[in-house]
């Protein structure tokens, strides 16, 4: 398999022919015209901001203190066990996101060689795109490279996670 | 060219008799673009144009400190950028709301023909978008719709072209996934 630099480039055209632009977020008519008003009497109402007064300040601190003592008697009320609550939706962006932790972690701190032999010893049945000479010699790669490897290597990037 | 007129608002908003036209030039320069950025962020036209006007206070707030270190354009957006993710940081702080409520939240804005027009793929297509986390939601935002390059997204968000390049190609992986 031939290496593609231009992956990204080539998802987004695809995106683009299936759906386009994807819509619009109606404007109010008139909308731009009168913005520049709206905004000038906005930036006079921000000069006109007053500080807060010390009395305020007591009053507010007073405040803060109180909600403080109140969130930490509900955060001790509560099971000390963290419960996730399962479904498709929540399932797939809090998986994303570790995953994306873990992923920028890996591309971003650890040595090309290193990540491209964990991912190789991880998975040997698969033929290594970068031939073996090139992940052993010390020329730096694209990030987007690594990237397309680990893209074509293995199909999405939450299984790079079993691996270590 | 932008940036030739970046220089002449720059150098009328220097002067105090010219401070003013300078901003207003400035103004007019970007309120689309800026309010384009927000709006794909937050949907909400009300909500948008609350944050736009914000960050255009900002920018008069903050000019005479700008030190010309990025382009113009660069630091309007970067200041747009931050000021639609605090404010939905702070929504959802305000509501106490995890991630995903409020992303359910925002997509049922898209199902209100107020905030968004469309047929069902591109309904579709904005309801992926808003299933991935900010930061690459912002991302994807501005390659795809605002056709930014990679360098310019970059000295907005203060995020290296590689790992900008691996969110983008996540995010589009992703929404790909989702409409399938």
């Amino acid at each position: 398999m031939k290496y593609r630099s231009n992956l990204p480039d080539e998802l987004e055209n695809s995106l683009r022919q299936r759906v386009g632009m994807g819509g619009t977020f109606p404007v109010p008519e008139g909308y731009f015209e009168s913005f520049n008003e709206r905004l000038k009497s906005r930036m006079s109402e921000s000069t006109d901001r007053k500080p807060h007064s010390h009395k305020q300040i007591y009053l507010l601190g007073g405040f803060a203190a109180a909600a403080a003592v109140l969130v930490g008697v509900l955060f001790l009320s509560q099971p000390t066990v963290n419960t996730i609550k399962v479904n498709d939706n929540q399932d797939y962006t809090y998986h994303d996101h570790l995953a994306e932790s873990y992923y920028s972690y890996l591309v971003y701190t650890t040595s090309e060689r290193n990540l491209i032999n964990t991912i190789d010893s991880g998975n040997p049945s698969r033929n290594p795109i970068i031939p073996f000479e090139r992940s052993n010699s010390n020329e730096n790669l694209d990030p987007g490279e690594i990237v397309d490897y680990l893209y074509y290597n293995n199909g999405n990037v939450y299984s790079i996670m079993d691996w270590q | 060219m932008a940036i030739d007129k970046d220089q002449k608002i720059l150098s009328l908003l220097r002067r105090p008799e010219t401070r003013n036209y300078g901003f207003q030039l400035l103004v007019d320069t970007y309120k689309e673009r800026v309010y384009s950025i927000v709006r794909r962020m937050v949907i909400s036209h009300d909500d948008a144009d609350d944050i736009v006007q914000e960050v255009f206070v900002r920018v008069w707030e903050n000019v005479d400190g700008f030190r010309e270190e990025s382009s113009l354009y660069t630091w309007i957006y970067r200041i747009s950028v931050n000021e639609s993710l605090r404010f939905l940081k702070s929504k959802r702080l305000k509501l106490f709301l995890p991630m995903m409520d409020a992303s359910t939240h925002l997509e049922k804005l898209v199902d209100d023909p107020q905030h968004f027009t469309g047929n069902q793929i591109e309904r579709k297509l904005q309801k992926a978008i808003l299933k991935l986390p900010d930061k690459q939601r912002m991302v994807f935002n501005m390659r795809y719709y605002e056709g930014f390059t990679y360098e310019e997204i970059s000295e907005m968000l203060g995020t290296s072209v590689g790992a900008l390049k691996a969110s983008y190609h996540l995010a589009v992986k992703k929404i790909e996934k989702y409409i399938e």
